[in-house]
C-alpha cells in the first residue's frame, strides 16, 4: 500500500489491457472503464515486477532473523486511486512452516497414528525435523501490504519440481504450495496451486476471494467444487418452484424502485460483502449458491442461473423492469450481447466505504425486504418449498466471519506462556471446561453427577417428541448453578449423536438466552435467523414464525428444539413472547420442542396467568441444589486426571508441564535435567469435602463450589510462588525479605479449630508442606477462600471511619433507639450530635473535641459553658458533607433527595447490629 | 467602635483582611511603575575573581533559564553552594540566586512527590504508600495471570473515593503495557458515562479500534463488516459471537496460539448492577467462564454491598473476588503515611540529593514526631475528621506552591497561618458564613421568617406571614428604642408623645415597604437559606431529574406571597451565629 505519490517513488505502475498493450496515463481517462486492465508494479531500481496472482516476499520484523525475517504473500488484488491511497496491495497470507501448529498438522496428516495424549513438545520436535521448510500454506486471511516492505518475488514452483532432485532450488525464494488452511493453521485442504491461481485470475477479485473462501471452508478441491456447483444446479424442479416465488416477491417489492436502480447502477456496485444479508454471495457468482436459501429473497441468482459469468447490476435492474412473463426470455437475451460490458463493469473496482453504502437505493430495497415476512411470499401453501435444508444456511458465512475475528484476536506476537502447577487446575475448575474428557464415561451419574434422573426425564421426553415429530414442552426451574443449562446441553449432545447415526430424524437445536440479547423481542429474530438464515425485523420474524409453525406442512420442515434460557428475562409487558413460544407448540403442524429454563417454578403462573399456563401442560422439572456428596463428585470429576499428579517444574521460571500418567507410574526420571524438579499436586480430600459441605448448606450452587476451590488453589499458588520466588511473567526473583503475603495460615484461628475438629494432624500437613515435591491445597486455603466470600466488610469499614463519621453513626443509632423510627431527619441528627457534645461536660478533652469539630476558636475560654458568643463557630461538624457523602456512596445509608437539608431523611442500609459492633471498638464513644 | 456598629450594623463583607503582600504585588501591575522598573538596566552579576571561570559564564545565564538546568549544572550548583559557604559574607547576591534555583528544583520535586508523579521515567511503578502494597501486588498478580498466563479473571475493587483504586490499576496496566503491548487490549467503561446500551456500543467501538491498532491496520474495509456496525441487537450479537465462543469449543488446537487478553475496566460497576436487567454483567461474567479468549474484568466501586445488588444468576457467575481498599487504621499510621508523603527519598544512587532535601526530611521528621507541632496537630485533626490522605495532600499543595524560599516554606509549615486561612476558605459556603454576609435587612427578614416557621405548626413560613412578623418585630424594637433628639437629652421624654415632629432625627429602624422586602426575600431564596416546601434537591439519579422536571405541581401555581418556604437554619442555630452585639440578637429567642 502506498498512501501518497511519494511513497510510490522508485516504483512504476504499468497498466495493460487485454491484449497486453500498455495503457498510457492520459489515454486511460478517455477510455474509462472499457478495458479489462491488469496492473503491474515495477521497481525502478532492478526492474522486478509483479502483478495479481504473483507471490511476493516482504520484510517482517516480527519474525526472528534466523527464520529470515520475512513473510510471503499472494497478491490478490491491486487497486489504484482508492479513497485513501494511490496504490493498494491486497494480499492473502501464506503461513510459513513455523507458523503451523505441529499439533494440528499431525492431527490432520496422520490421523491414524495421531495420539493426542502425547505432549505438544513431542510433536513440535518431530515437526521441526520432518517438515518441508519451503512449503507454504495459503490462507484466506487478507492483508494490506506496504510497498516499502517488499523485498523480492517469491517463486512458487509446482510440486513436480520439488520431487525432481535435479532442479536447483533457492532457499527462501523458491517455495511450494500444496495446502490451504485456516489462519489458525487448522483445516488443511489439499489444492493444486496452479489451477487455483488460474481460476482465481479469471475472476474479478471479489469473486475470487469468495470462491477461495468457499473452497477453504467447504473443504472441496478447486476442481471438484466447480463440478459440485454445476451438479446442484441441475435440479430443475426445485429451481422452478423457487423462481416463481421470487418473481412474485420481486414484482411486489422492486417495481417502484426499478428506475432508480438503473440510474444508480455502476456506482452502486456493492463490493462490500454484507454477511447478514448474504449479499456478498449474490453479487458475485452463482456457483455454489444455488442450494442456499438466500435465493428466496433475491432474484439475481435466478438470472445468473448456470452461467459462470458475473451478473452486473445493470442487468439486475433491467430484468426487474421486465414483466413476469417475459422475464426468462429477457435474461437469456441480455446475456449474450452485453457480456463484454458486464465484464468491464465487474472488473473496474469501485470501492465505496460502508458509509456511502448505507444510503444507496439498493439498501432501501433490501431494507424493505427485511420487513416482508416469510408468509407473504407464498400464495399457496403448496408453493412452499422443502425447508429441511434451511438449517445449513449461512453457516459458512458465519464461520468465515468467526475465523476472521478469531484471527484478529490472535496476538501479533507469540508470547511464551508460563504455566504454574496450579494453572491447569484453575482452568479445569471453570464450570464449562473439561466436559470433553468425561464424555467416554457411560454412567450417567458419573457423567453429570447428581443429575442422572433429570437427564433421563428430559432425554426421554425430547427423544419421543423428535421421533414422533410432535411438539412438546419441558419446563426446568432451579436456583443458579445447579446445572440446568448444562444438563440440557448434555441431552442435546446425546440426541445429536443419535441423529448423526441416523437413529433419529434430523432436528435443529437453537439456544436463546434471554439475557444474551438486548431486548426480549430479539428472540424472534434469532429463532427465525437460525431456522431460515434470513434476518428480518422482529415483527416480520414473528409473523414468519407463526406461519412456519402453523401453516408449513410437517414434512417440509425439520424439528426444532429451542432452549429458552433465563426465561424471566423474556417477559414483556404484553407477555407476547412467552405466550407465542408456548402457543406454537400447540399447533398440530409445529415440530417445535421448547425447553424453558428459569429460576423460579411458578414463573409462568406469576407472569402469564392462566392463558399461558394452560398451554404449558408439560413436564416440569425442579432442579434442587446439589447435596454435598454430589458436589464432591462434581469437584472430583473436574479434577480428574489432575489431582495427585506430577508436574515437571522448571526451577528457573516456575514453568510446569503435566507429567504423563505412564511416566509417573514408571517413576521415570531420565529426562530430568538439573533444574527440572518433579512436583506433585494434590487437593486434599478434606478440603474438597469442607467446600462441598459449606456450599451445600448455603445454596448448593456448583459454580460457587468450584469457585471456592479455584480461589483456594489461587491462594495456595500465591504462597507457592512467593516461596520459590517465581514471578508470573516467568522470571525468578530471590524471595524478598519483606513478607508480602501472609502465608502463615496457621495463625488462622478458624483453621486450627477446624483441623482439630476434623482430626487432621497439624504435624503431618506441615511436614508435607516442608516437602517441596508435594504441593497441597489444604483446608486452610479453602477456609480462607470461603471466608472471603462469606464475610462482609461492613464492620471493618465502619471501624476504620474517622471519628466524626463514627460520631455521626452513633448519634444516628441513639436517635433510632430513642424514637424507634428507622428513618431519621438530618436535622435531628445534627441536633443530637450537638447535644452529645454539650451534654458530656466541659472537661478539657471534650471541649477540645468540640472546638475541632465545630471549628471554634479556642483562645477565648468560656466560663458559662456556652460557646455561642464565639462568632466563628460552625453549626455542622467539620467534615459533615464529606462523611455523609462517603457513607451514602459506600451504601451504608441512603438519603432522600430534598432541597431542604434538615428535613431530608436518612435510612440505614446495613444492619444496626453491624454498626453497633463496629462502634463498640471505639472507647471514646462507649463513654458517651 | 460599638457606636459605629450600632449605627451602621456590622459592615457587610468586611471579613477579608488586607494583605500587605498583595498591595505590593498589585503595584507591580501598575504600568507606569513597570516602565520605570524596566528602564533600570540589569547589571550582570559580577563575581569575585576567586571563583571558577566557567561559573562566571553560567551564572548570569541561569538567572532566567531556570528551566534549562540539567544534571551537570546541578552538580555545579552544588559545588558553588559549598564555595559560597566559604565566601558567605562577600557573595550575598550570588547566594540568593543560587538558592532560588535550588529551591525551585526542590519545590518541583516536592510537588511531584505530592502529586505521586514518577521521579524518573524508567522507574518501575510503585504504590505511593506502603499500606497499599498488598493491593498492588494482588492487582499485579491478577493482571499478569490474565495477560501473560492467559487466564480469565474477574474481581471488583471496593473503596471510598480517593482511595487510589484507579491509580493503582492504571499504574499496573501502564507497567504491563511497556512489555506486553500486543498481548492485551483494554476496554474502559464508566457507569457514570455509559448506560447499558451505550456501554455495548462503546465496547464494540473500543474493541474494534484497539484491535486495529494492535494489528496496525488503520483502515478496515477488507473485512467490510465491522463490529460496531448495525443495530444494537446486531452489535451485541457480534460481540458475543466474538468473545463468547463457548458454543463451538471444538478443538483444543486453537488454544495454543496465544490470544489477545481482553481487559475490561468498569468504573462505578454498581451502576451496571441496577435493578432492571443486568445483561452486560451477566454476559461478561459468563465470558470469564466460557470464553476461549482470556477475559479479565476489573470493576471499581464505592459501594460496600455491591455484591448484594447483583442478580442471583449474575452473582453466581461472578468470581466473588472482592478487593477492599485499605483504610487507615489509627492515628499513628496516618502520621506515618503523611511522613511518607512529605519525605523525599531517593535511592542511594540518585544524585539529586540537594541540601534542601536533607533539611526538609529532617524538618518533617521533627515536626511529625513532636506532639505539639502544628503539623502533627493538623495531621491528627484530619485523621479524626476526614481520615483522608488526599484531603491532607491537597491542602498542603498551595502551601508548597506559594512558597518563595525554603525558609518561607518551612515557616508556613511551622506557623500554619496559610493553612488556617485555607481551611477557613473551605468553609466559606457554610451557613454561618452565609449568615454573616447578610445585610441588616436580610438578616431581619431571615430571622422573621425563621420565627414564623418555628411558631407555625408544620414549620413553614410564607412571604406575607414573614412580612407581618417583620413589621411587628420592628415596631416592637422601635418602641423600645428611645428616639433621641440631637440637641438635648431632655427632649427625649417628649419624643414619644409627638414623634412626627422629630422624625428627622429619629433613630427608629425603617419599616421597609413590602415591595422592597420582596427583593430581599428572593435573595434569601437564592442564597439557599430558604427553600420551597417539598423542593427536590440534587438530581442524583435519572429518576430524580425526571421528577424535578415535572415538578410544577403546586409550588408554581400558588401566588408568590403565599408560597410555603422553610428556613434551612433553626432559630437556635441562628442564635449561635448572630453576634450578641447585633440588635437583632434578641429576635433569636421566641
Amino acid at each position: 500500500m502506498a498512501a501518497t505519490l511519494k511513497d510510490l517513488e522508485g516504483w512504476k505502475i504499468i497498466m495493460r489491457d487485454e491484449n497486453n498493450n500498455i495503457i498510457d496515463e492520459n489515454k486511460r481517462r478517455s477510455r474509462r472503464r472499457n478495458e479489462n486492465i491488469t496492473i503491474d508494479i515495477t521497481r525502478d531500481s532492478d526492474g522486478v515486477s509483479f502483478t495479481r496472482g504473483d507471490s511476493i516476499i516482504t520484510k517482517d520484523k516480527n519474525i526472528s532473523a534466523d527464520l529470515g525475517s520475512y513473510s510471503v504473500y499472494y497478491i490478490h488484488d491491486i487497486r489504484l486511486n482508492t479513497m485513501t491511497s494511490v496504490v493498494e496491495l491486497i494480499a492473502m497470507t501464506y503461513l510459513r512452516w513455523f507458523e503451523i501448529n505441529p499439533f494440528n498438522y499431525y492431527s490432520y496428516f496422520e490421523k491414524s497414528t495421531f495420539d493426542n495424549t502425547k505432549s505438544i513438545d513431542y510433536y513440535k520436535d518431530r515437526f521441526n525435523e520432518e517438515v518441508d521448510r519451503n512449503q507454504l500454506y495459503l490462507t484466506a486471511e487478507l492483508k494490506e501490504i506496504s510497498l516499502k516492505e517488499f523485498t523480492q518475488l517469491a517463486n512458487i514452483r509446482p510440486v513436480s519440481d520439488w520431487k525432481d532432485e535435479l532442479e536447483t532450488k533457492v532457499i527462501n525464494r523458491d517455495f511450494s504450495v500444496r495446502f490451504l488452511c485456516d489462519p489458525d493453521s487448522t483445516n488443511f485442504i489439499e489444492i493444486d496451486f496452479e489451477k487455483l491461481r488460474n481460476k482465481m485470475l479469471t475472476q474479478e477479485p471479489k469473486a475470487a476471494v469468495q470462491y477461495f473462501k468457499k473452497i477453504s471452508i467447504g473443504g472441496v478441491d478447486a476442481v471438484k467444487g466447480k463440478q459440485l456447483a454445476t451438479k446442484s444446479k441441475a435440479d430443475p424442479v426445485k429451481e422452478v418452484s423457487i423462481r416463481e416465488i421470487k418473481v412474485e416477491s420481486d414484482s411486489e417489492n422492486n417495481l417502484s424502485l426499478s428506475e432508480e436502480e438503473e440510474e444508480d447502477d455502476g456506482d452502486d456496485n456493492d463490493y462490500h460483502s454484507d454477511y447478514e444479508e448474504n449479499k456478498g454471495a449474490e453479487d458475485v457468482e452463482g456457483i455454489e449458491d444455488e442450494n442456499t436459501p438466500s435465493e428466496l429473497s433475491d432474484s439475481e441468482n435466478d438470472c445468473a442461473n448456470s452461467d459462470e459469468k458475473l451478473i452486473s447490476e445493470e442487468e439486475y435492474g433491467e430484468s426487474k423492469k421486465s414483466t413476469r412473463t417475459t422475464k426468462k426470455r429477457k435474461i437469456s437475451e441480455v446475456k449474450e450481447p452485453k457480456s463484454s460490458k458486464k465484464k468491464i463493469k465487474a472488473t473496474t473496482p469501485q470501492y465505496r466505504t460502508a458509509k456511502i453504502k448505507r444510503f444507496t437505493k439498493k439498501n432501501v430495497d433490501r431494507a424493505r425486504k427485511k420487513y416482508t415476512p416469510f408468509s407473504k411470499r407464498f400464495k399457496n401453501i403448496s408453493d412452499i418449498p422443502d425447508l429441511t435444508k434451511y438449517a445449513d444456511f449461512n453457516q459458512s458465512n458465519l464461520d468465515l466471519q468467526m475465523a476472521n475475528y478469531e484471527a484478529k484476536l490472535t496476538a501479533p506476537t507469540n508470547s511464551k506462556v508460563v504455566e504454574t502447577i496450579f494453572s491447569k487446575i484453575k482452568k479445569q475448575l471453570y464450570s464449562s471446561h473439561g466436559r470433553e474428557k468425561l464424555i467416554d464415561n457411560n454412567d450417567f451419574d458419573a457423567y453429570i453427577p447428581g443429575r442422572g434422573k433429570d437427564f433421563a426425564t428430559i432425554y426421554l421426553s425430547l427423544y419421543t417428541a423428535i421421533e414422533a415429530g410432535t411438539a412438546s414442552t419441558v419446563y426446568i426451574a432451579g436456583t443458579p448453578g445447579v446445572g440446568k443449562t448444562m444438563t440440557v446441553r448434555e441431552v442435546i449432545k446425546e440426541l445429536q449423536s443419535s441423529m448423526y447415526q441416523e437413529e433419529l430424524p434430523e432436528f435443529q437445536y437453537v439456544e436463546i438466552n434471554g439475557l444474551k440479547m438486548v431486548k426480549p423481542t430479539d428472540s424472534y429474530e434469532v429463532l427465525w435467523n437460525k431456522i431460515s438464515g434470513e434476518r428480518l425485523t422482529w415483527g416480520a420474524a414473528m409473523e414468519s414464525l407463526e406461519f412456519y409453525f402453523n401453516k408449513v406442512p410437517k414434512q417440509k420442515k425439520r424439528a426444532v428444539v429451542v432452549l429458552l434460557d433465563e426465561l424471566d428475562a423474556l417477559v414483556t409487558k404484553a407477555q407476547d413472547i412467552m405466550y407465542n413460544f408456548f402457543n406454537w407448540t400447540t399447533y398440530s403442524e409445529a415440530k417445535l420442542i421448547v425447553i424453558a429454563v428459569a429460576n423460579t417454578m411458578d414463573l409462568p403462573e406469576r407472569h402469564l396467568g392462566n392463558k399461558v399456563s394452560s398451554r404449558i401442560g408439560f413436564t416440569r422439572i425442579m432442579f434442587t441444589g446439589y447435596t454435598h456428596e454430589e458436589l464432591i463428585n462434581i469437584i472430583n470429576s473436574k479434577l480428574q486426571g489432575l489431582n495427585d499428579t506430577y508436574f515437571y517444574v522448571d526451577s528457573t521460571n516456575g514453568n510446569a508441564v503435566l507429567m504423563n500418567s505412564a511416566d509417573a507410574e514408571n517413576g521415570e526420571t531420565l529426562k530430568m535435567s538439573s533444574n527440572i524438579k518433579k512436583v506433585k499436586l494434590r487437593m486434599s480430600n478434606d478440603a474438597i469435602e469442607i467446600t462441598a459441605r459449606k456450599v451445600a448448606s448455603v445454596s448448593g450452587d456448583a459454580r460457587r463450589a468450584l469457585k471456592v476451590c479455584k480461589r483456594a488453589a489461587e491462594i495456595a499458588e500465591v504462597a507457592y510462588m512467593a516461596k520459590h520466588g517465581f514471578k508470573y511473567d516467568g522470571s525468578l526473583v530471590k524471595a524478598d525479605s519483606d513478607d508480602d503475603n501472609d502465608d502463615n495460615f496457621a495463625d488462622d484461628k478458624d483453621v486450627i479449630a477446624l483441623r482439630k475438629l476434623k482430626g487432621v494432624d497439624n504435624g503431618v500437613s506441615n511436614n508435607e508442606e516442608e516437602d517441596d515435591s508435594v504441593q497441597t491445597v489444604h483446608i486452610s486455603h479453602i477456609m480462607k477462600a470461603l471466608n472471603e466470600i462469606v464475610n462482609t466488610y461492613n464492620v471493618e469499614y465502619i471501624r476504620k471511619l474517622p471519628f466524626s463519621a463514627r460520631l455521626f453513626l452513633y448519634a444516628f443509632l441513639s436517635l433510632i433507639r430513642k424514637t424507634t423510627f428507622q428513618e431519621q431527619e438530618i436535622g435531628s441528627i445534627v441536633d443530637e450530635i450537638k447535644l452529645l457534645a454539650d451534654v458530656n461536660g466541659n472537661n478539657k478533652y471534650i471541649s477540645a473535641v468540640k472546638n475541632t469539630l465545630y471549628q471554634r476558636e479556642n483562645d477565648r475560654p468560656d466560663n458559662n459553658g456556652d460557646n455561642s458568643n464565639s462568632s466563628t463557630g460552625q453549626i455542622r461538624i467539620l467534615s459533615w458533607n464529606y462523611i455523609i457523602n462517603n457513607l451514602i456512596e459506600a451504601g451504608v445509608m441512603s438519603k432522600q433527595t430534598m432541597r431542604h437539608e434538615r428535613l431530608s431523611t436518612l435510612k440505614l442500609n446495613i444492619s444496626i447490629e453491624d454498626i453497633k459492633k463496629a462502634l463498640d471498638f471505639d472507647e471514646t464513644l462507649k463513654n458517651l | 467602635m460599638d457606636n459605629i456598629d450600632l449605627e451602621f450594623g456590622p459592615l457587610r463583607k468586611s471579613t477579608q483582611k488586607i494583605d500587605s503582600d498583595k498591595i505590593l504585588q498589585n503595584l507591580t501591575n501598575d504600568p507606569a511603575q513597570n516602565n520605570i522598573l524596566k528602564s533600570i538596566p540589569l547589571i550582570p552579576i559580577r563575581r569575585n575573581s576567586q571563583s571558577n571561570q566557567d561559573e562566571e559564564i553560567v551564572k548570569p545565564l541561569m538567572k532566567n533559564t531556570s528551566d534549562k538546568r540539567k544534571g551537570i549544572e546541578d552538580l555545579d550548583t552544588h559545588e558553588t553552594l559549598k564555595k559560597i559557604k566559604l565566601f558567605n559574607t562577600k557573595q550575598n547576591t550570588h547566594e540568593t540566586i543560587d538558592e532560588d534555583i535550588q529551591f525551585n528544583d526542590f519545590k518541583k520535586l516536592l510537588l511531584s512527590k505530592l502529586n505521586h508523579k514518577k521521579l524518573s521515567e524508567n522507574e518501575p511503578f510503585k504504590e505511593p504508600f506502603k499500606f497499599l502494597k498488598n493491593i498492588r501486588l494482588e492487582l499485579d498478580r491478577i493482571l499478569k495471570q490474565a495477560i501473560i498466563q492467559k487466564e480469565s479473571h474477574s474481581c471488583i475493587m471496593i473503596g471510598q473515593r480517593n482511595s487510589y483504586k484507579s491509580f493503582l490499576l492504571n499504574g499496573e496496566i501502564n507497567e504491563l503495557y511497556k512489555n506486553y503491548k500486543d498481548q492485551f487490549i483494554t476496554i474502559r467503561l464508566n457507569g457514570f458515562i455509559h448506560t447499558e446500551k451505550d456501554a455495548i456500543k462503546s465496547l464494540a467501538i473500543q474493541l474494534e479500534k484497539q484491535l486495529a491498532t494492535i494489528h496496525n491496520t488503520y483502515r478496515d474495509d477488507l473485512s467490510t463488516d465491522s463490529i460496531s456496525d448495525g443495530s444494537l441487537t446486531e452489535v451485541f450479537e457480534k460481540i458475543l459471537r466474538i468473545l463468547d465462543t463457548s458454543t463451538n469449543m471444538n478443538d483444543n488446537a486453537s488454544m495454543n496460539k496465544s490470544k489477545i487478553t481482553v481487559l475490561f475496566i468498569f468504573d462505578e460497576i454498581d451502576t451496571f448492577a441496577g435493578p432492571v436487567r443486568q445483561t452486560l454483567l451477566y454476559n461478561l461474567f459468563d465470558m470469564v467462564e466460557h470464553s476461549r479468549i482470556p477475559v479479565c474484568i476489573i470493576g471499581t466501586t464505592t459501594k460496600l454491598n455491591v455484591i448484594e445488588t447483583l442478580e442471583k444468576r449474575v452473582k453466581s457467575r461472578f468470581s466473588q473476588r472482592l478487593i477492599y481498599m485499605p483504610q487507615i487504621e489509627n492515628a499513628n499510621e496516618f502520621s506515618d503515611i503523611s511522613k511518607e508523603l512529605l519525605e523525599i527519598k531517593f535511592k542511594d544512587s540518585d544524585t539529586r540529593d540537594g541540601i534542601f532535601v536533607q533539611n526538609w526530611n529532617k524538618f518533617i521528621n521533627e515536626q511529625l514526631s513532636s506532639f505539639d507541632s502544628p503539623l502533627s496537630k493538623y495531621v491528627k485533626e484530619n485523621y479524626e475528621t476526614f481520615n483522608s490522605i488526599v484531603y491532607f495532600k491537597t491542602s498542603l499543595i498551595p502551601l508548597v506552591q506559594s512558597a518563595k524560599s525554603y525558609d518561607e516554606l518551612q515557616n508556613s509549615f511551622t506557623v500554619f497561618e496559610k493553612l488556617k486561612s485555607y481551611s477557613k476558605n473551605q468553609l466559606a459556603d457554610s451557613y454561618p458564613a452565609k449568615v454573616k454576609s447578610l445585610s441588616d435587612l436580610e438578616l431581619a427578614i431571615l430571622l422573621a421568617s425563621t420565627r414564623v416557621s418555628e411558631k407555625s405548626r408544620d414549620s413553614f413560613s410564607n412571604f406575607n406571614l414573614t412580612y407581618a412578623e417583620f413589621t411587628e418585630m420592628i415596631k416592637g424594637l422601635n418602641a423600645k428604642i428611645p428616639t433621641l433628639a440631637p440637641e438635648s437629652p431632655v427632649k427625649a421624654t417628649n419624643d414619644k408623645s409627638k414623634p412626627q415632629k422629630v422624625i428627622n432625627f429619629d433613630n427608629t429602624i425603617k419599616i421597609w415597604s413590602k415591595k422592597d422586602v420582596k427583593n430581599v426575600w428572593e435573595s434569601l431564596i437564592t442564597l439557599d437559606l430558604l427553600t420551597e416546601k417539598g423542593d427536590i434537591g440534587m438530581r442524583e439519579t435519572a429518576m430524580a431529574a425526571f421528577y424535578a422536571s415535572n415538578y410544577q405541581f403546586h409550588g408554581t401555581k400558588i401566588t408568590f406571597d403565599l408560597r410555603q418556604y422553610q428556613p434551612q437554619i433553626t432559630l437556635q442555630e441562628l442564635r449561635s451565629i448572630v453576634p450578641k452585639s447585633s440588635m437583632y440578637y434578641s429576635w433569636t429567642a421566641l
